[in-house]
């Protein structure tokens, strides 16, 4: 074999690679696309129909109706918002504060956060549950923002403290020269240096939140989130599984994120690699 | 300036400390508390100390230590799959090519939506009528009807196919940018020397990522082992207890059968196992280092 048929074949099976990949990620998305677009008998159909159907929005329309999928996006965003907003400011000075004043004594309640990431919820989850009843934060909204707070706080420490870290000492040398307090340092010098980093966390913890189904589950029960939304879809039909309806669900949490990751997959990626591989 | 803010430092640090104390080193620490005792529904506000009775009791529960038994199983089969597979979807997305960029970027999306929902759409996808996964069988086995859910074997399986499709992309994607710190000079310097494929990569790309796959394997490691939405989406731990991973177990000993005490020793088990995890992987990380 020579050199040109050698590299034919393997742009030959490196193209084969891509299909097969692009095709296992895509057809089952493609297939609740699809299911949510059709009437209910036709999404049961055996074999699937894959073009060429009548496209019906019906599902959409029946889920803002009947299961009041806008009040569920409501209530993610503001959960999502909130806990964006604290996480983001707590974390940053907490960052800064390792980033400059890192001792002994301060590695403790470093490693203590990113080693909390290591605790599972399932463990933590009773006893928690207990506490927030007592506290009557269950089903409240301040409830779920402590909580969705506490998932994104290890990670985002983790990854300002490393950006911190790279700002030269120089900098804020000088402001406390000029007089500068300390707030005001990290706010109005460290903080806009670092919006390169929150913009990256901000993104990947988004995405953190709109995903979080156990602790809604556990600690709501009125206020539903649009992933809580996706297993209370029966409860629209009494009984059996409305397999378009939960495909048109998925698809209207879908959405969003796909439009995102589209975006901003540069950020994502950043985001990802500097929190898991840096740690 | 150091000395003077030394104590605002400490003031800054509150915040997060109280919060993650709070939602997570408080409870836990209860959890192990929680374990000694009794506090089934049946003597509620009575609680008493029985030692480590629970933790007897998990000797001769066999449906648990099937649960124990299928998560051993999802864990390592998942996380060795992970590296084939990731590897070489890595691999893949290192090319230059003209598709690296759009398989990047779906590579994500099964990252980036909710396991719930990935799990919902996988529990229709085998269903046995009108499932994606039997309708693409039948287009070459016309007849083809198999229930996959159904069976235990099947739907382990079904399972463990799930949480790959959701997690191998991201795994994959981690793996890309170590290999890309790979100096390129090394694969021309070796190709020079005459060693083919596979032989650089042995010697070559498995070194410069080793580092980085032993980190990655510690964290996909443990969230498999807390693994709770793609069972609570997909099989509900059935048929009987056969897909009931740990997590799940847990959640139903809480919330369902309000065994507390019994809840929280098996948590604390899981807590262990996860910490041997940790030790173990770290260690083999260490060695590995060394002998490069």
């Amino acid at each position: 074999m020579n050199k040109r048929t050698t590299h034919i074949v393997s742009r030959i099976i490196l193209w084969l690679c891509f299909f097969i990949v692009m095709a296992l990620i895509v057809t089952p998305l493609y297939w609740m696309v699809i299911s949510s677009l059709k009437d209910g008998t036709e999404a049961l159909q055996s074999p699937i129909v894959w073009f060429g159907f009548d496209v019906t929005f019906d599902n959409y329309v029946k889920m803002i109706r009947d299961m009041r999928v806008d009040i569920m996006a409501w209530n993610t965003l503001v959960i999502t918002f909130f806990a964006l907003l604290i996480s983001t400011v707590a974390c940053t000075m907490a960052s800064y504060a390792f980033a400059r004043f890192m001792s002994t004594a301060m590695k403790i309640p470093y490693y203590f956060l990113l080693l909390s990431a290591m605790v599972p919820a399932i463990v933590a989850v009773r006893p928690l549950y207990d506490v927030f009843r007592n506290a009557k934060l269950i089903n409240t909204f301040p409830g779920l923002i402590i909580l969705y707070t506490s998932s994104l706080i290890p990670f985002s420490v983790l990854v300002l403290t490393n950006f911190c870290n790279a700002i030269p000492m120089g900098i804020d040398e000088a402001a406390g020269i000029d007089g500068a307090s300390a707030p005001k340092i990290v706010f109005r010098i460290i903080l806009p240096l670092l919006l390169p980093a929150i913009s990256t966390i901000s993104i990947v913890n988004f995405i953190t939140c709109l995903n979080d189904f156990f602790t809604p589950l556990i600690f709501s029960e009125d206020i539903i989130t649009l992933s809580l939304g996706i297993v209370s879809v029966p409860n629209l039909t009494g009984f059996y599984q409305p397999w378009e309806l939960i495909a048109t669900m998925g698809c209207i949490i879908l959405l969003p994120i796909t439009i995102f990751v589209f975006f901003s997959e540069k950020y994502i990626i950043d985001g990802l690699v500097t929190g898991s591989i840096k740690a | 300036m150091q000395k003077k803010y030394r104590y605002v430092a400490w003031l800054m640090l509150i915040p997060v400390l109280l919060i993650r104390g709070f939602t997570s080193l408080y409870p836990v620490v209860l959890s192990f508390r929680n374990s000694l005792y009794n506090m089934s529904l049946l003597n509620r506000g009575k609680e008493q100390f029985i030692g480590l009775q629970n933790f007897v009791n998990m000797l001769s529960d066999t449906s648990l230590q099937q649960s124990f038994g299928f998560t051993v199983k999802f864990t390592v089969v998942s996380m060795i799959m992970h590296l084939i597979l990731g590897i070489g979807l890595a691999l893949l997305m290192n090319v230059k090519f003209k598709g690296r960029k759009i398989l990047r970027t779906f590579s994500l999306l099964p990252w980036a939506m909710p396991t719930i929902v990935a799990g919902q759409l996988a529990r229709f996808a085998f269903n046995d009528t009108y499932g994606l996964i039997n309708d693409l069988i039948r287009r070459i086995i016309p007849d083809f009807s198999y229930n996959w859910l159904v069976w235990s074997g099947s739907a382990q399986s079904a399972v463990i196919i799930t949480d790959l499709w959701k997690d191998i992309p991201y795994f994959a994607i981690l793996v890309l940018s170590a290999l890309q710190y790979i100096n390129n000079d090394l694969y021309e310097a070796a190709r020079i020397d005459g060693a083919n494929a596979i032989k650089s990569f042995w010697h070559i790309t498995m070194p410069g990522i080793s580092n980085t796959l032993m980190s990655l394997m510690i964290f996909f490691t443990l969230w498999r082992m807390t693994n709770f939405d793609i069972i609570y989406a997909m099989t509900g731990g059935g048929p009987g207890n056969s897909t009931s991973l740990i997590a799940y177990r847990i959640y139903t000993a809480a919330f369902s059968s309000l065994n507390l005490g019994y809840a929280s020793a098996i948590g604390v088990v899981l807590f262990l196992a996860m910490a041997v995890v940790i030790v173990g992987l770290t260690y083999a990380k260490k060695r590995l280092n060394l002998e490069e």
